[in-house]
C-alpha cells in the first residue's frame, strides 16, 4: 500500500462510520449541526493521529499481556489534553459536545487503529493511517451533520461553537433566498423537520444515509456484474464461433 | 520476575510521560479555562438577574460553595445567587440558584453537568423554569416524575440548601 493510498482510504473504501460502523456513539450524539459534528471531527483527527503516534514509538516496548491498559492509557492522555485545549480556545464547543469529549477514549476506532495498524507499523504509517481515518471520520460527520441541520433548520450555520476564521455566526447556506424569490417574508427555519435535532433524527439520518449508501453500492457491484456476465457471454460465444470454424475447416479439409 | 519487572517499568514509563504531558498542558492552559470559567459564570448571573451589573462573590464552606450579591447599575441590591455542587452517577453538577429580595426564586440555572447534553436540555427547557417566582417561604412544588432523575435530584438538593441558607443567614 502506498503512502497516499494509506491516507485516503480511510476517506470512502474503508470509512469507519459508513463502511465498518466505529464511533456511532459521536455520530448520534453530537451530529445535530454541521458544527459540532466538525469539530468532533477535528479533535478525533488530533486525538487518533497523535495516539497512533505514540502507539508505533512504544509498538516493540509495550509487553502484550498489557498493550490494551497501556493504549488506553496513551488514548486517555490526549482526550485529557485535548479537551483543555477545547476549554481554553474553544469554550462554545467544549460546552456543546459536553460529556462526549472524554467519551472519545472509548471510541472503538481509536483503540481499533491502535491495535490493528499503529501496533504493527512504522511512525510515519501510523501518522499516516491516524490522520486519513481522522479525516474520514470527519466527513462521515459532517456528512450526517449537513443532513440533519439542513432538514432541521433549511440551512447551514457556521461560527456560533468554533470561533476560527470568522467573528461572528454567518449562515453558509439557506433555502431562504430562493423561496423569497417567490413569497415574501418566508423563514424556512419556520418549516423544518424538528426531529432531526433529537437523537430519533441522528438514527434516521444515519439510515437514510446508510441505505443511500449501500443502494449505490450494490447498484454499482449489479453493473459490474452484469458486465461481466456480458463478457463471459461474449467470450463463450467467440470460443464456440471459433469451435465451429475450426470443425468446419476440418470438415473442408477431410472432403 | 524480571519479566513482571519489566511490564511494570514499561507501563510506570507511558505513565509518567502521560501525566508530564497533562501537567506541562494543563500550566498552559489553566489561565485561560480559569478565566473563561469566571466569564461563563458571570454571564450566567446575568441570565439571573437581567438587570444585574455588579457581582460581589463571597466563597463559602459547606453545602453552598458560593453566595453573590447582585446589585443594579444604581447600586440597588436585587438579591442573591447560591452556588451548588452536586456528584451524582453522572458526575459533579453544578446548579446556581437566584433569589431575589421579594424572597421569591428568581432563576434556577445548571452552571456545567456531565450529564448527556440532550437530557439536561430537556430538564432545563421542561422542569427548572418551573421554579422561577416560586416563594422561599412556602413548599416548592417539584416535579415528581422527573425527581426520580440523579440530575433533577441534585438540583432539588441545592435549591433546598440555598433556601435554608438564604432563610438562615437571610443572604448575610
Amino acid at each position: 500500500m502506498t503512502k497516499l493510498q494509506n491516507l485516503t482510504k480511510g476517506f470512502f473504501k474503508e470509512n469507519p462510520i459508513f463502511v465498518y460502523l466505529l464511533g456511532m456513539c459521536p455520530s448520534l450524539a453530537v451530529t445535530g449541526s454541521f458544527e459540532t459534528a466538525l469539530g468532533m471531527g477535528i479533535l478525533v483527527v488530533f486525538v487518533l493521529t497523535l495516539s497512533n503516534v505514540a502507539i508505533s514509538i512504544f509498538r516493540n516496548l509495550i509487553p502484550t499481556e498489557v498493550r490494551t491498559p497501556a493504549y488506553i492509557v496513551i488514548i486517555a492522555t490526549f482526550v485529557t489534553i485535548v479537551q483543555m485545549l477545547t476549554n481554553a480556545f474553544a469554550l462554545d464547543l467544549s460546552i456543546a459536545l459536553g460529556v462526549f469529549i472524554p467519551l472519545i477514549v472509548v471510541n472503538c476506532l481509536i483503540l481499533g487503529r491502535a491495535e490493528a495498524f499503529a501496533s504493527k507499523n512504522s511512525i510515519i504509517d501510523s501518522a499516516i493511517d491516524g490522520f486519513g481515518m481522522g479525516l474520514g471520520f470527519t466527513l462521515g460527520l459532517v456528512v450526517i451533520g449537513i443532513f440533519r441541520e439542513f432538514l432541521a433548520t433549511g440551512g447551514i450555520m457556521y461560527g456560533i461553537y468554533l470561533p476560527f476564521f470568522v467573528d461572528a455566526p454567518v449562515t453558509l447556506f439557506s433555502l431562504d433566498w430562493i423561496i423569497n424569490l417567490f413569497a415574501t417574508d418566508f423563514a424556512i427555519t419556520d418549516y423544518g423537520l424538528k426531529i432531526f435535532t433529537s437523537p430519533a433524527g441522528a438514527f434516521m439520518s444515519i439510515g437514510l444515509i446508510l441505505s443511500f449508501i449501500n443502494f449505490r453500492r450494490l447498484r454499482k457491484e449489479r453493473k459490474i456484474n452484469i458486465e461481466k456476465q456480458k463478457m463471459i457471454e461474449e467470450k463463450k460465444r467467440i470460443a464456440l464461433e471459433k469451435k465451429k470454424a475450426k470443425e468446419a475447416l476440418v470438415k473442408a479439409g477431410a472432403e | 520476575m524480571l519479566g513482571k519487572l519489566k511490564k511494570a517499568f514499561v507501563l510506570l514509563i507511558i505513565g509518567v510521560i502521560s501525566g508530564g504531558s497533562i501537567y506541562l498542558v494543563n500550566e498552559l492552559t489553566w489561565e485561560l479555562i480559569r478565566d473563561n470559567q469566571i466569564k461563563l459564570e458571570e454571564k450566567q448571573y446575568s441570565v439571573i438577574f437581567e438587570d444585574g451589573v455588579n457581582f460581589e462573590a463571597t466563597v463559602l464552606e459547606g453545602d453552598i460553595s458560593k453566595k453573590v450579591e447582585v446589585y443594579d447599575e444604581s447600586l440597588n441590591l436585587l438579591g442573591y445567587i447560591f452556588k451548588g455542587t452536586r456528584v451524582n452517577n453522572y458526575g459533579r453538577i453544578t446548579v446556581l440558584v437566584g433569589i431575589n429580595v421579594d424572597n421569591e426564586i428568581e432563576q434556577v440555572v445548571i452552571a456545567s453537568t456531565n450529564n448527556t447534553p440532550n437530557n439536561v436540555q430537556i430538564i432545563k427547557s421542561k422542569y427548572i423554569m418551573n421554579f422561577d417566582g416560586q416563594s422561599v417561604n412556602s413548599e416548592i412544588n417539584y416535579d415528581a416524575k422527573t425527581g426520580a432523575s440523579y440530575t433533577y435530584a441534585s438540583i432539588q438538593e441545592v435549591i433546598e440548601d440555598s433556601i435554608t441558607y438564604y432563610l438562615n443567614e437571610g443572604g448575610e
